[in-house]
């Protein structure tokens, strides 16, 4: 089945340089840039894929500690800004349920790491989904969907309800 | 969600594309909801999804997807360039973005936009959520006659389309529009059953309305007051009349036509131009008596101070067909009317009413309960203003009782404004959003959320007692029920921590 991966991306830069980064659906290499300068990148990728388990993968490579400037507060890494799939945006909660795993640094940092969109180290960030995907996305944002108190019985009677707005009307004089 | 007439916006809308050389077609999701689970064992529980926002039983929401999904396939397998969906109030936000998500689900490269008062005049950002999300297209806010040409054009710069920018249909365009088309609509299927407040009708033979097809009639755009709960003038800040006997020829086309001899009228009132009213009213009746036709019309009207009605106008309007007025009484105390913006007395409605009573005309008053300056002294106001007017309840010149469900702080009305400048406070949500039922009097402290609901169903016990007919009784019941249990304890929190 035609899928249509959108992918949105920040992209944060030092005075001379920018990130490298490359995307993949599955094992394919959906697109690859170098040292890119530009404060953000968009692309929507049709692509075939058969039904069952898939995943995204944003790789960010190249980096070195050092490309971190804090004097001027600036930094060479890459955001998830948005994903959507056929139109549909994913959760951001679901998004930042899915790892980033680190890779190829110098220091001591964790093997991976959750809620964060910001790929600072070099590693990969994957995120995992079914086709068909619409399917997919809807129910994870149901998943997460902030729930409200749910209402457990309609069958309220006024003289009942009346009752309990009296009750509670006691405790507020009380209390305030 | 009631049965009483076809939805205009769409028919008027398909009117404007078809002048335009653009093909459309219109369905009317309302009317299969409703023939579809009314006998449904848990038609309650399936009815009141849609209104309570905490209510999520799953088996319930099955069925409901499982009806909706079906629509969405209709409108898929049509192959349209857009596919739109009015939004009538907060009450379709649940089943609207469910049928977005169905239709993206059958064919995420179907366009679809939304458009109506449920995405205009709305607290909560939801269209602009649906169109982030991706669930729709595009949205039109404000009036749609000007927005979906352009919109058909592609024209996405236009104002109130994905904004709420909207700018009002000036009087030349509302002039030359065409009337609605209701050829799409199965029309015997309205005016029967399930007629929201109107159901009393049915059961009133001595008013000699028949169950017929009702069709609806949009005279004017906007209102001549300026009541303080009302975002009215800031949708439509002028007052447009179409002209009485132009709407007058409409109906009697439409008669013609249809077949139909009901008409409701979706104005904000009916008598804002008094000029315009008397010649509706006039050519309406000399229709009637002229053609020996049983046509009659009800609308929301204004009753008006100092007998300005005069006895002549009662009389035009009961031989014009005036069956059923809704009027906004809003509250038992002249001195909360007064606040709100209502310039009449009770006195003033005692004359009103006695000349409707007079014409056998009847009412539909619909009030406020727990106004934010209302005090111990104006609510008990209510008993003897519910004793004095029972008397017309009994001969139906009020045929039923609107109560609601107290009030809500709108954006956008002179409240939002006023209100903060009397003590009054919104209650953030936990997530910071806007609930427009919750606010706060510091000067009026007792007015809680609590008490303000114990009064509302006080008025009821007290006027049922006293022969008035409330049909939204129920509904309004589970809705404040649910509305309490969702936000009883933040307002709880809110106080805790203001009193700290």
């Amino acid at each position: 089945m035609r899928e249509k991966i959108k992918i949105k991306l920040k992209l944060h830069q030092n005075k001379s340089k920018g990130p490298s980064f490359k995307i993949f659906c599955d094992n394919v290499l959906l697109c690859e840039k170098i040292n890119c300068k530009f404060d953000q990148y968009e692309n929507t990728f049709d692509v075939e894929l058969e039904k069952g388990k898939h995943s995204i993968r944003i790789q960010h490579f190249g980096k070195s500690p050092k490309d971190t400037d804090s004097t001027n507060k600036l930094d060479v890494a890459v955001q998830l800004d948005t994903l959507s799939f056929n139109s549909i945006r994913c959760s951001s909660i679901d998004l930042h349920q899915n790892y980033f795993y680190t890779s190829d640094w110098p220091y001591p940092v964790p093997k991976k790491i959750k809620d964060n969109l910001y790929f600072g180290f070099n590693g990969e960030y994957e995120y995992r989904f079914d086709t068909p995907s619409t399917a997919y996305v809807l129910s994870q944002i149901k998943k997460y969907k902030k729930e409200m108190p749910q209402l457990d019985r309609m069958d309220i009677t006024e003289d009942e309800f009346l009752s309990i707005l009296e009750s509670h009307i006691k405790i507020e004089l009380k209390s305030h | 969600m009631n049965m009483l007439y076809p939805p205009p916006a769409p028919a008027l809308l398909k009117s404007i594309l078809t002048a335009n050389n653009y093909k459309c077609r219109a369905r009317d999701f309302v009317s299969d909801f409703y023939y579809r689970f009314k006998n449904h064992p848990d038609w309650i529980k399936i009815d009141n999804w849609n209104a309570l926002a905490n209510f999520n039983d799953e088996k319930i929401e099955s069925v409901i997807a499982g009806e909706v999904e079906s629509w969405a396939n209709e409108l898929v397998e049509c192959d349209s360039e857009w596919i739109g969906v009015s939004i009538f109030s907060y009450e379709s936000h649940k089943i609207g973005r469910l049928l977005a998500e169905k239709i993206k689900t059958l064919d995420h490269r179907q366009k679809v936009f939304f458009g109506g008062a449920g995405i205009t005049n709305v607290t909560t950002p939801y269209a602009e959520t649906l169109l982030e999300q991706g669930f729709i297209d595009a949205y039109i806010s404000g009036e749609g006659e000007e927005a979906i040409l352009q919109l058909a054009q592609n024209n996405f710069n236009f104002p109130g389309i994905n904004n709420k920018n909207f700018v009002k249909v000036d009087k030349k365009i509302i002039d030359q529009l065409p009337t609605p088309d209701y050829s799409d609509y199965n029309l015997s299927l309205y005016g029967k059953e399930n007629l929201g407040v109107y159901r009393n009708l049915e059961k009133q033979a001595n008013l000699n309305i028949e169950t017929q097809n009702t069709l609806p009639i949009t005279g004017s755009k906007g209102c001549v007051r300026k009541c303080s709960y009302c975002d009215v003038p800031f949708l439509w800040p002028k007052f447009t009349h179409r002209g009485g006997l132009q709407v007058a020829e409409e109906i009697i086309e439409k008669s013609k036509k249809h077949g139909v001899q009901k008409f409701h009228f979706t104005d904000s009132l009916v008598n804002g131009s008094m000029k315009e009213f008397r010649l509706l009213c006039d050519a309406l009746a000399k229709y009637r008596i002229d053609k020996k036709k049983e046509i009659t019309w009800t609308g929301q009207f204004i009753f008006r101070p100092n007998q300005q009605h005069t006895k002549e106008d009662w009389e035009l309007i009961a031989k014009s067909g005036a069956s059923v007025l809704e009027v906004g009484l809003e509250s038992a105390s002249d001195e909360i009317r007064f606040a709100m913006g209502k310039k009449f007395t009770n006195d003033d409605i005692e004359y009103e009413l006695s000349n409707c009573q007079k014409h056998k005309i009847t009412t539909f008053p619909l009030m406020i309960v727990g106004y934010p300056t209302e005090t111990e002294k104006h609510f008990k106001e209510y008993e003897h203003f519910l004793e004095r007017f029972h008397i017309y309840a009994h001969d139906k010149t009020i045929m039923s009782l609107e109560l609601g469900g107290t009030l809500r702080i709108q954006p956008n009305t002179p409240d939002d404004t006023n209100l903060p400048k009397v003590g009054v406070e919104m209650i953030p949500m936990p997530d910071g959003s806007r609930e427009d039922l919750l606010w706060y009097n510091v000067n009026n402290p007792t007015l809680t959320l609590s008490k303000r609901m114990w009064r509302r169903f006080t008025v009821g016990k007290i006027a049922k007692k006293l022969g008035f007919v409330i049909p939204a009784d129920e509904k309004d019941l589970r809705y404040l029920w649910s509305k309490w249990n969702q936000l009883k304890d933040v307002e709880a929190e809110w106080l805790d921590e203001r009193k700290n």
